[in-house]
Protein backbone atom coordinates (compact mmCIF):
# COMPACT_ATOMS: atom_id res chain seq x y z
CA UNK A 1 0.00 0.00 0.00
CA UNK A 2 2.81 2.36 1.17
CA UNK A 3 4.83 1.05 -2.06
CA UNK A 4 1.55 2.28 -4.37
CA UNK A 5 1.11 5.64 -2.81
CA UNK A 6 5.00 6.95 -3.08
CA UNK A 7 5.43 5.34 -6.64
CA UNK A 8 2.00 7.31 -7.18
CA UNK A 9 3.79 11.01 -5.79
CA UNK A 10 6.71 9.98 -6.81
CA UNK A 11 5.94 9.76 -10.69
CA UNK A 12 3.17 12.92 -10.10
CA UNK A 13 5.71 15.30 -8.46
CA UNK A 14 8.11 14.12 -11.69
CA UNK A 15 5.32 15.00 -13.96
CA UNK A 16 4.30 18.16 -12.64
CA UNK A 17 8.02 19.32 -12.42
CA UNK A 18 8.73 18.27 -16.06
CA UNK A 19 5.62 20.35 -17.16
CA UNK A 20 6.22 23.19 -15.48
CA UNK A 21 8.82 24.96 -17.21
CA UNK A 22 7.85 24.36 -20.48
CA UNK A 23 3.75 25.26 -19.28
CA UNK A 24 5.57 28.64 -18.15
CA UNK A 25 7.23 29.46 -21.57
CA UNK A 26 4.59 28.23 -23.15
CA UNK A 27 2.04 29.91 -21.58
CA UNK A 28 3.62 33.54 -21.47
CA UNK A 29 4.10 32.99 -25.16
CA UNK A 30 0.64 32.25 -25.54
CA UNK A 31 -0.49 34.99 -23.18
CA UNK A 32 1.63 37.87 -25.08
CA UNK A 33 2.51 37.06 -28.66
CA UNK A 34 1.59 37.07 -31.91
CA UNK A 35 2.79 34.12 -33.99
CA UNK A 36 2.23 32.25 -36.95
CA UNK A 37 0.61 28.64 -35.68
CA UNK A 38 -0.47 30.04 -32.29
CA UNK A 39 -3.95 28.69 -32.70
CA UNK A 40 -2.51 25.09 -33.90
CA UNK A 41 0.06 25.17 -30.90
CA UNK A 42 -2.60 25.86 -28.44
CA UNK A 43 -5.14 22.98 -30.29
CA UNK A 44 -2.37 20.44 -30.06
CA UNK A 45 -1.73 20.71 -26.46
CA UNK A 46 -5.04 20.96 -25.78
CA UNK A 47 -6.06 17.99 -27.20
CA UNK A 48 -5.24 15.45 -24.36
CA UNK A 49 -7.75 17.03 -22.80
CA UNK A 50 -10.76 16.69 -24.96
CA UNK A 51 -8.95 12.91 -25.78
CA UNK A 52 -10.16 9.77 -24.35
CA UNK A 53 -7.17 8.84 -21.67
CA UNK A 54 -7.00 5.55 -23.58
CA UNK A 55 -6.66 7.01 -27.06
CA UNK A 56 -3.59 9.32 -25.92
CA UNK A 57 -2.19 6.38 -24.46
CA UNK A 58 -2.47 4.23 -27.96
CA UNK A 59 -0.91 7.11 -29.50
CA UNK A 60 2.09 7.91 -27.21
CA UNK A 61 2.45 3.46 -27.51
CA UNK A 62 2.84 3.70 -31.14
CA UNK A 63 4.91 6.23 -31.21
CA UNK A 64 7.15 4.22 -28.91
CA UNK A 65 6.93 0.76 -30.20
CA UNK A 66 9.87 -0.77 -31.50
CA UNK A 67 8.72 0.04 -35.39
CA UNK A 68 7.49 3.54 -34.30
CA UNK A 69 8.71 6.88 -35.30
CA UNK A 70 10.52 7.01 -31.39
CA UNK A 71 11.47 3.56 -31.75
CA UNK A 72 14.84 1.11 -31.51
CA UNK A 73 14.05 0.57 -35.49
CA UNK A 74 13.91 4.34 -36.32
CA UNK A 75 16.12 5.48 -33.67
CA UNK A 76 18.81 2.91 -33.62
CA UNK A 77 18.68 2.54 -29.80
CA UNK A 78 16.43 1.80 -27.32
CA UNK A 79 14.68 4.54 -25.52
CA UNK A 80 13.73 1.88 -22.91
CA UNK A 81 10.14 3.77 -22.28
CA UNK A 82 7.67 1.46 -22.50
CA UNK A 83 5.98 -0.57 -19.40
CA UNK A 84 8.53 1.15 -17.04
CA UNK A 85 8.47 4.20 -14.60
CA UNK A 86 9.33 6.87 -17.22
CA UNK A 87 6.49 5.59 -19.18
CA UNK A 88 3.89 6.35 -16.07
CA UNK A 89 5.37 10.25 -15.68
CA UNK A 90 5.55 10.37 -19.66
CA UNK A 91 1.28 9.86 -19.36
CA UNK A 92 0.64 11.99 -16.43
CA UNK A 93 2.97 14.44 -18.29
CA UNK A 94 0.68 14.85 -21.34
CA UNK A 95 -2.56 14.87 -19.34
CA UNK A 96 -1.85 16.95 -17.29
CA UNK A 97 0.44 19.64 -19.94
CA UNK A 98 -3.28 21.07 -21.10
CA UNK A 99 -4.59 22.00 -17.49
CA UNK A 100 -1.35 23.90 -16.24
CA UNK A 101 -1.00 25.38 -19.79
CA UNK A 102 -4.06 26.75 -19.68
CA UNK A 103 -4.72 28.26 -16.32
CA UNK A 104 -0.78 29.27 -16.51
CA UNK A 105 -2.11 31.32 -19.58
CA UNK A 106 -4.94 32.36 -17.82
CA UNK A 107 -3.03 33.73 -15.03
CA UNK A 108 -0.44 35.83 -17.57
CA UNK A 109 -3.17 37.29 -19.32
CA UNK A 110 -4.97 38.64 -16.41
CA UNK A 111 -1.85 40.65 -15.49
CA UNK A 112 -1.88 43.91 -17.22
CA UNK A 113 0.37 44.78 -19.89
CA UNK A 114 0.97 47.45 -18.69
CA UNK A 115 3.04 46.94 -15.81
CA UNK A 116 5.76 45.05 -18.09
CA UNK A 117 5.57 48.37 -20.29
CA UNK A 118 6.15 50.25 -17.58
CA UNK A 119 9.16 48.17 -16.12
CA UNK A 120 10.52 48.16 -19.53
CA UNK A 121 10.87 52.38 -19.75
CA UNK A 122 12.04 52.22 -16.48
CA UNK A 123 15.08 50.11 -17.41
CA UNK A 124 14.28 46.42 -17.19
CA UNK A 125 15.09 43.98 -19.12
CA UNK A 126 12.89 41.35 -20.79
CA UNK A 127 14.11 38.56 -18.14
CA UNK A 128 14.57 41.43 -15.57
CA UNK A 129 10.93 42.35 -15.86
CA UNK A 130 9.42 38.65 -16.32
CA UNK A 131 11.50 38.10 -13.43
CA UNK A 132 10.54 41.12 -10.93
CA UNK A 133 7.47 42.08 -12.40
CA UNK A 134 5.20 39.12 -13.92
CA UNK A 135 6.36 36.23 -11.80
CA UNK A 136 5.67 37.85 -8.38
CA UNK A 137 2.39 39.52 -9.73
CA UNK A 138 1.63 35.45 -10.83
CA UNK A 139 2.54 33.51 -8.13
CA UNK A 140 -0.61 32.15 -6.71
CA UNK A 141 -2.31 31.30 -10.52
CA UNK A 142 1.14 29.35 -10.94
CA UNK A 143 0.89 27.49 -7.42
CA UNK A 144 -3.10 26.55 -8.49
CA UNK A 145 -1.66 25.50 -11.95
CA UNK A 146 0.98 23.04 -10.12
CA UNK A 147 -1.67 21.69 -7.81
CA UNK A 148 -4.08 21.13 -10.49
CA UNK A 149 -1.51 19.17 -12.74
CA UNK A 150 -0.30 17.56 -9.55
CA UNK A 151 -3.68 16.20 -9.02
CA UNK A 152 -4.31 15.32 -12.38
CA UNK A 153 -1.08 13.00 -12.58
CA UNK A 154 -2.37 11.46 -9.57
CA UNK A 155 -5.75 10.51 -10.69
CA UNK A 156 -4.11 9.56 -14.19
CA UNK A 157 -4.97 5.80 -15.41
CA UNK A 158 -5.89 5.43 -18.89
CA UNK A 159 -3.17 6.50 -20.90
CA UNK A 160 -0.96 5.10 -17.92
CA UNK A 161 -1.97 1.56 -18.07
CA UNK A 162 -1.41 1.79 -21.64
CA UNK A 163 2.07 2.67 -21.96
CA UNK A 164 3.61 1.89 -18.80
CA UNK A 165 0.84 -1.22 -17.83
CA UNK A 166 -0.15 -2.25 -14.00
CA UNK A 167 3.27 -3.84 -12.91
CA UNK A 168 2.72 -4.52 -9.61
CA UNK A 169 5.73 -3.08 -7.80
CA UNK A 170 7.00 -1.30 -10.88
CA UNK A 171 4.55 0.86 -12.32
CA UNK A 172 1.36 0.69 -10.74
CA UNK A 173 -0.36 3.82 -9.09
CA UNK A 174 -3.04 4.14 -6.89
CA UNK A 175 -5.70 4.33 -9.43
CA UNK A 176 -4.21 1.42 -11.67
CA UNK A 177 -4.42 -0.69 -8.29
CA UNK A 178 -7.90 0.39 -7.82
CA UNK A 179 -8.48 -0.86 -11.13
CA UNK A 180 -7.29 -3.87 -10.26
CA UNK A 181 -8.94 -4.33 -7.23
CA UNK A 182 -12.21 -4.09 -8.93
CA UNK A 183 -11.38 -5.89 -11.86
CA UNK A 184 -11.51 -9.11 -9.48
CA UNK A 185 -13.78 -7.85 -6.84
CA UNK A 186 -12.05 -7.33 -3.94
CA UNK A 187 -13.78 -4.82 -2.59
CA UNK A 188 -11.84 -4.20 1.17
CA UNK A 189 -8.68 -3.10 -1.21
CA UNK A 190 -10.81 -1.04 -3.54
CA UNK A 191 -12.05 0.61 -0.65
CA UNK A 192 -8.67 1.34 1.11
CA UNK A 193 -7.40 2.42 -1.91
CA UNK A 194 -10.31 4.80 -2.60
CA UNK A 195 -9.86 6.35 0.98
CA UNK A 196 -5.96 6.63 0.17
CA UNK A 197 -7.14 8.65 -2.74
CA UNK A 198 -9.48 10.78 -1.30
CA UNK A 199 -7.36 11.99 1.36
CA UNK A 200 -4.90 12.71 -1.30
CA UNK A 201 -7.23 14.78 -2.92
CA UNK A 202 -8.74 16.42 -0.27
CA UNK A 203 -5.10 17.36 1.11
CA UNK A 204 -4.24 19.14 -2.59
CA UNK A 205 -7.23 21.05 -2.38
CA UNK A 206 -6.75 21.67 0.89
CA UNK A 207 -3.23 23.42 0.26
CA UNK A 208 -4.61 24.66 -2.91
CA UNK A 209 -7.19 26.69 -0.80
CA UNK A 210 -4.48 28.12 1.85
CA UNK A 211 -2.72 29.47 -0.47
CA UNK A 212 -5.35 32.26 -0.32
CA UNK A 213 -8.87 32.91 -1.30
CA UNK A 214 -10.18 31.50 -4.46
CA UNK A 215 -6.60 30.68 -5.92
CA UNK A 216 -7.36 28.95 -8.90
CA UNK A 217 -10.04 31.21 -10.20
CA UNK A 218 -9.65 34.19 -7.91
CA UNK A 219 -6.57 35.28 -9.62
CA UNK A 220 -7.94 37.09 -12.09
CA UNK A 221 -10.37 38.94 -10.37
CA UNK A 222 -7.60 40.12 -7.72
CA UNK A 223 -5.74 41.36 -11.02
CA UNK A 224 -8.88 43.10 -11.98
CA UNK A 225 -9.36 44.84 -8.49
CA UNK A 226 -5.98 45.90 -8.65
CA UNK A 227 -5.77 47.34 -11.56
CA UNK A 228 -9.10 49.15 -10.67
CA UNK A 229 -7.23 50.29 -7.50
CA UNK A 230 -4.45 51.87 -9.09
CA UNK B 1 7.69 34.50 -4.62
CA UNK B 2 8.23 32.54 -1.79
CA UNK B 3 5.36 29.86 -2.21
CA UNK B 4 6.29 28.88 -5.96
CA UNK B 5 10.13 28.69 -4.15
CA UNK B 6 8.97 26.28 -1.64
CA UNK B 7 6.82 24.74 -3.80
CA UNK B 8 9.26 23.93 -5.93
CA UNK B 9 11.71 23.42 -3.10
CA UNK B 10 9.44 20.55 -2.08
CA UNK B 11 8.88 18.99 -6.09
CA UNK B 12 12.31 18.89 -6.10
CA UNK B 13 12.77 16.99 -3.42
CA UNK B 14 10.01 14.30 -4.18
CA UNK B 15 11.41 14.02 -8.10
CA UNK B 16 15.00 13.52 -6.46
CA UNK B 17 14.17 10.47 -4.22
CA UNK B 18 11.89 9.22 -7.02
CA UNK B 19 14.75 9.28 -9.45
CA UNK B 20 17.15 7.33 -6.65
CA UNK B 21 14.50 5.07 -5.67
CA UNK B 22 13.37 4.12 -9.57
CA UNK B 23 17.44 4.14 -10.32
CA UNK B 24 17.92 1.40 -8.60
CA UNK B 25 15.02 -0.73 -9.06
CA UNK B 26 15.26 -0.91 -13.24
CA UNK B 27 18.82 -2.91 -13.17
CA UNK B 28 16.98 -5.90 -12.41
CA UNK B 29 17.87 -9.10 -13.25
CA UNK B 30 16.02 -10.87 -16.03
CA UNK B 31 12.74 -11.60 -14.87
CA UNK B 32 9.66 -13.60 -16.11
CA UNK B 33 7.33 -11.46 -17.24
CA UNK B 34 3.59 -12.07 -17.69
CA UNK B 35 0.77 -10.13 -19.19
CA UNK B 36 -2.12 -11.10 -17.64
CA UNK B 37 -5.98 -10.59 -18.38
CA UNK B 38 -6.87 -7.84 -15.50
CA UNK B 39 -9.69 -10.46 -14.01
CA UNK B 40 -6.99 -13.23 -13.11
CA UNK B 41 -5.29 -10.81 -10.52
CA UNK B 42 -5.34 -12.47 -7.73
CA UNK B 43 -5.57 -16.43 -9.28
CA UNK B 44 -2.22 -15.18 -11.52
CA UNK B 45 -0.64 -13.56 -8.44
CA UNK B 46 -1.17 -16.35 -6.17
CA UNK B 47 0.31 -18.41 -8.93
CA UNK B 48 3.43 -16.68 -10.04
CA UNK B 49 4.36 -16.83 -6.13
CA UNK B 50 4.01 -20.89 -5.67
CA UNK B 51 6.01 -20.80 -9.52
CA UNK B 52 8.52 -19.07 -8.01
CA UNK B 53 8.52 -21.41 -4.68
CA UNK B 54 8.55 -24.15 -6.63
CA UNK B 55 11.57 -22.41 -9.18
CA UNK B 56 15.03 -24.48 -9.09
CA UNK B 57 16.93 -21.46 -10.93
CA UNK B 58 15.22 -18.78 -8.71
CA UNK B 59 13.26 -17.30 -11.11
CA UNK B 60 11.18 -13.93 -10.47
CA UNK B 61 7.88 -13.37 -11.96
CA UNK B 62 6.65 -9.94 -12.50
CA UNK B 63 3.60 -9.14 -13.99
CA UNK B 64 1.23 -6.93 -15.81
CA UNK B 65 -2.41 -6.79 -15.49
CA UNK B 66 -4.89 -4.79 -17.41
CA UNK B 67 -7.11 -5.46 -20.26
CA UNK B 68 -6.63 -8.27 -23.09
CA UNK B 69 -6.83 -5.53 -25.64
CA UNK B 70 -4.53 -3.48 -23.95
CA UNK B 71 -1.75 -6.04 -23.28
CA UNK B 72 -1.87 -6.66 -27.18
CA UNK B 73 -1.44 -3.96 -28.25
CA UNK B 74 1.81 -3.23 -25.91
CA UNK B 75 2.98 -6.99 -27.10
CA UNK B 76 2.28 -5.64 -30.57
CA UNK B 77 4.84 -2.35 -29.43
CA UNK B 78 7.30 -4.10 -27.59
CA UNK B 79 8.32 -7.42 -27.04
CA UNK B 80 8.71 -6.59 -23.37
CA UNK B 81 6.48 -9.85 -22.02
CA UNK B 82 7.46 -13.42 -21.61
CA UNK B 83 4.08 -14.73 -21.65
CA UNK B 84 0.59 -13.63 -22.29
CA UNK B 85 -2.51 -14.47 -20.73
CA UNK B 86 -5.72 -13.78 -22.86
CA UNK B 87 -9.78 -13.42 -21.51
CA UNK B 88 -10.45 -13.79 -24.90
CA UNK B 89 -8.99 -15.63 -27.80
CA UNK B 90 -9.23 -13.14 -30.36
CA UNK B 91 -6.61 -11.15 -28.69
CA UNK B 92 -4.24 -14.12 -28.99
CA UNK B 93 -5.01 -15.25 -32.60
CA UNK B 94 -4.26 -11.47 -33.21
CA UNK B 95 -0.90 -11.56 -32.07
CA UNK B 96 -0.43 -15.42 -33.82
CA UNK B 97 -1.07 -13.90 -36.54
CA UNK B 98 1.32 -10.98 -36.88
CA UNK B 99 3.90 -13.61 -35.06
CA UNK B 100 4.34 -11.15 -31.86
CA UNK B 101 3.47 -14.92 -30.27
CA UNK B 102 4.86 -18.07 -30.99
CA UNK B 103 3.27 -20.34 -33.30
CA UNK B 104 1.88 -23.71 -31.73
CA UNK B 105 2.43 -21.89 -28.10
CA UNK B 106 -1.03 -20.75 -27.67
CA UNK B 107 -3.04 -23.12 -25.26
CA UNK B 108 -6.23 -22.76 -23.00
CA UNK B 109 -5.35 -22.07 -19.35
CA UNK B 110 -8.75 -21.67 -16.85
CA UNK B 111 -12.37 -21.73 -18.36
CA UNK B 112 -15.33 -19.86 -16.95
CA UNK B 113 -19.13 -20.15 -16.96
CA UNK B 114 -21.65 -17.74 -16.76
CA UNK B 115 -24.13 -17.75 -13.65
CA UNK B 116 -27.70 -16.04 -13.27
CA UNK B 117 -27.98 -14.17 -9.97
CA UNK B 118 -30.14 -12.21 -8.32
CA UNK B 119 -29.94 -10.88 -4.46
CA UNK B 120 -30.49 -12.95 -1.54
CA UNK B 121 -34.14 -10.89 -0.62
CA UNK B 122 -35.14 -11.54 -4.16
CA UNK B 123 -35.85 -15.34 -2.76
CA UNK B 124 -36.37 -16.63 -6.81
CA UNK B 125 -35.79 -19.99 -7.95
CA UNK B 126 -35.21 -19.79 -11.41
CA UNK B 127 -33.19 -23.40 -12.79
CA UNK B 128 -33.09 -22.44 -16.41
CA UNK B 129 -33.50 -20.13 -19.72
CA UNK B 130 -36.85 -20.89 -20.35
CA UNK B 131 -38.24 -20.12 -16.95
CA UNK B 132 -35.90 -16.99 -17.33
CA UNK B 133 -37.60 -15.62 -20.30
CA UNK B 134 -40.95 -16.25 -18.78
CA UNK B 135 -40.30 -14.69 -14.87
CA UNK B 136 -39.22 -11.25 -16.84
CA UNK B 137 -41.61 -8.83 -16.99
CA UNK B 138 -42.62 -5.39 -15.79
CA UNK B 139 -41.09 -6.11 -12.53
CA UNK B 140 -38.40 -7.88 -13.05
CA UNK B 141 -35.43 -6.39 -15.79
CA UNK B 142 -32.28 -8.72 -16.94
CA UNK B 143 -28.82 -7.53 -16.61
CA UNK B 144 -25.87 -8.59 -18.52
CA UNK B 145 -22.58 -6.89 -19.72
CA UNK B 146 -23.22 -5.24 -23.35
CA UNK B 147 -24.10 -7.35 -25.62
CA UNK B 148 -22.73 -6.09 -28.22
CA UNK B 149 -19.20 -4.84 -27.05
CA UNK B 150 -18.43 -7.08 -23.93
CA UNK B 151 -17.34 -10.70 -23.85
CA UNK B 152 -19.60 -11.13 -21.19
CA UNK B 153 -22.49 -9.94 -22.63
CA UNK B 154 -21.86 -11.27 -26.28
CA UNK B 155 -21.57 -14.90 -24.44
CA UNK B 156 -25.24 -14.52 -22.78
CA UNK B 157 -26.69 -13.46 -25.97
CA UNK B 158 -25.18 -16.43 -27.83
CA UNK B 159 -26.95 -18.70 -25.12
CA UNK B 160 -30.56 -16.64 -25.49
CA UNK B 161 -30.15 -16.08 -29.15
CA UNK B 162 -29.48 -20.42 -29.42
CA UNK B 163 -32.39 -20.66 -27.21
CA UNK B 164 -34.84 -19.07 -29.58
CA UNK B 165 -35.33 -16.56 -26.12
CA UNK B 166 -33.18 -13.34 -27.38
CA UNK B 167 -36.15 -11.49 -28.67
CA UNK B 168 -38.57 -12.39 -25.60
CA UNK B 169 -36.10 -11.21 -23.33
CA UNK B 170 -34.76 -8.27 -25.45
CA UNK B 171 -37.01 -5.78 -24.20
CA UNK B 172 -36.51 -6.44 -20.37
CA UNK B 173 -32.34 -5.84 -21.05
CA UNK B 174 -30.59 -3.72 -19.08
CA UNK B 175 -26.80 -3.44 -20.36
CA UNK B 176 -23.69 -2.74 -18.41
CA UNK B 177 -20.32 -0.76 -19.04
CA UNK B 178 -18.94 -4.60 -17.97
CA UNK B 179 -19.40 -7.46 -16.50
CA UNK B 180 -17.96 -5.35 -12.95
CA UNK B 181 -20.97 -3.02 -13.31
CA UNK B 182 -23.81 -5.24 -13.95
CA UNK B 183 -22.66 -7.20 -11.01
CA UNK B 184 -22.96 -3.46 -9.14
CA UNK B 185 -26.33 -3.03 -10.54
CA UNK B 186 -27.44 -6.19 -9.27
CA UNK B 187 -26.50 -5.93 -5.59
CA UNK B 188 -28.93 -2.47 -5.64
CA UNK B 189 -31.75 -4.00 -6.29
CA UNK B 190 -33.83 -7.29 -5.43
CA UNK B 191 -35.88 -6.37 -9.03
CA UNK B 192 -32.95 -7.10 -11.31
CA UNK B 193 -31.38 -10.65 -12.11
CA UNK B 194 -28.72 -10.74 -14.63
CA UNK B 195 -25.79 -12.62 -16.09
CA UNK B 196 -22.16 -12.71 -14.51
CA UNK B 197 -18.96 -14.74 -14.72
CA UNK B 198 -18.91 -16.90 -11.64
CA UNK B 199 -16.12 -16.14 -10.74
CA UNK B 200 -17.76 -12.64 -10.03
CA UNK B 201 -20.43 -14.56 -8.35
CA UNK B 202 -17.87 -16.19 -5.89
CA UNK B 203 -16.84 -12.55 -4.95
CA UNK B 204 -20.40 -10.98 -3.46
CA UNK B 205 -22.04 -12.40 -0.27
CA UNK B 206 -25.00 -10.47 -1.39
CA UNK B 207 -26.35 -12.37 -4.32
CA UNK B 208 -26.80 -15.76 -4.50
CA UNK B 209 -26.53 -17.77 -7.75
CA UNK B 210 -29.63 -19.28 -9.06
CA UNK B 211 -28.19 -21.34 -12.37
CA UNK B 212 -24.83 -22.45 -13.90
CA UNK B 213 -24.90 -21.96 -17.60
CA UNK B 214 -23.22 -25.26 -18.88
CA UNK B 215 -20.64 -24.67 -21.77
CA UNK B 216 -21.85 -25.57 -25.43
CA UNK B 217 -20.79 -25.57 -28.47
CA UNK B 218 -19.76 -22.77 -30.15
CA UNK B 219 -19.53 -21.14 -26.63
CA UNK B 220 -16.52 -21.69 -24.66
CA UNK B 221 -15.47 -19.01 -22.03
CA UNK B 222 -11.60 -19.71 -22.13
CA UNK B 223 -8.66 -17.91 -20.82
CA UNK B 224 -6.20 -18.39 -23.11
CA UNK B 225 -2.00 -18.57 -22.86
CA UNK B 226 0.46 -17.87 -25.39
CA UNK B 227 4.44 -17.77 -25.37
CA UNK B 228 6.16 -13.88 -26.96
CA UNK B 229 8.21 -14.65 -29.97
CA UNK B 230 11.72 -13.52 -29.43
CA UNK B 231 15.49 -14.12 -30.39
CA UNK B 232 16.29 -15.10 -26.81
CA UNK B 233 13.12 -16.54 -25.35
CA UNK B 234 13.41 -16.72 -21.37
CA UNK B 235 14.03 -20.15 -20.26
CA UNK B 236 10.87 -20.42 -17.78
CA UNK B 237 8.37 -18.86 -19.98
CA UNK B 238 7.09 -22.35 -21.43
CA UNK B 239 7.66 -23.54 -18.28
CA UNK B 240 5.48 -21.35 -16.54
CA UNK B 241 2.78 -21.88 -18.98
CA UNK B 242 2.96 -25.50 -18.45
CA UNK B 243 2.61 -24.92 -14.82
CA UNK B 244 -0.60 -23.66 -15.29
CA UNK B 245 -1.81 -26.56 -16.56
CA UNK B 246 -0.86 -28.95 -13.61
CA UNK B 247 -3.29 -30.31 -11.10
CA UNK B 248 -1.50 -27.49 -8.01
CA UNK B 249 -2.36 -24.75 -10.46
CA UNK B 250 -5.67 -25.71 -11.16
CA UNK B 251 -6.54 -26.47 -7.83
CA UNK B 252 -5.51 -22.81 -7.00
CA UNK B 253 -7.38 -21.46 -9.83
CA UNK B 254 -10.65 -23.79 -8.86
CA UNK B 255 -10.51 -21.86 -5.43
CA UNK B 256 -11.07 -18.71 -7.32
CA UNK B 257 -13.67 -19.91 -8.63
CA UNK B 258 -11.97 -20.22 -12.35
CA UNK B 259 -12.87 -24.22 -14.03
CA UNK B 260 -9.88 -26.31 -15.40
CA UNK B 261 -10.28 -25.46 -19.84
CA UNK B 262 -11.45 -29.30 -20.84
CA UNK B 263 -13.64 -29.67 -18.34
CA UNK B 264 -17.59 -29.76 -19.38
CA UNK B 265 -20.03 -28.92 -16.25
CA UNK B 266 -22.95 -31.66 -16.43
CA UNK B 267 -25.30 -30.04 -18.69
CA UNK B 268 -28.94 -29.82 -17.18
Amino acid sequence: MLEILLLTLQVASLATVGVLVPSVVLGYALARFEFPGKRLISAVVGLPLVLPPTAVGFLLLRLLAVDGPLGRHTLGLDLGILLTWKAAVLAAAVMSLPLVVRTVRVTFESIDPQLEHMARTLGYGPVETFLRIVLPLSVRGLVAATILGFTRAVGEFGATVTIAGNIPGRTQTLASAIFSAQQVGDHRTAHLLMIVALLLGLVAIWVAESLGPGTALGNSQQARSRRTES
Amino acid sequence: MSDILRVSRGLMLLSLTALAACAGSDESVRMLRVSAAASLHDVVTELALDFEERSRTGVSVELNFAGSNVLAQQIHATPQADVFLSADKIWVDDLLSSHRLEAGSQRTVFANQLVLVARHDAELTIDGLKPLADSLGTDRSLVMADPEAVPAGRYAKSYLVAEGLWKRVESQLVPALDVRAALALIETDPALVGFVYRTDATTSDRIETLFELPSRDGIDIVYWGGLVAKDSPHGEAAAFLEYLGTPAALAVAERHGFLPPTSRPPTQ
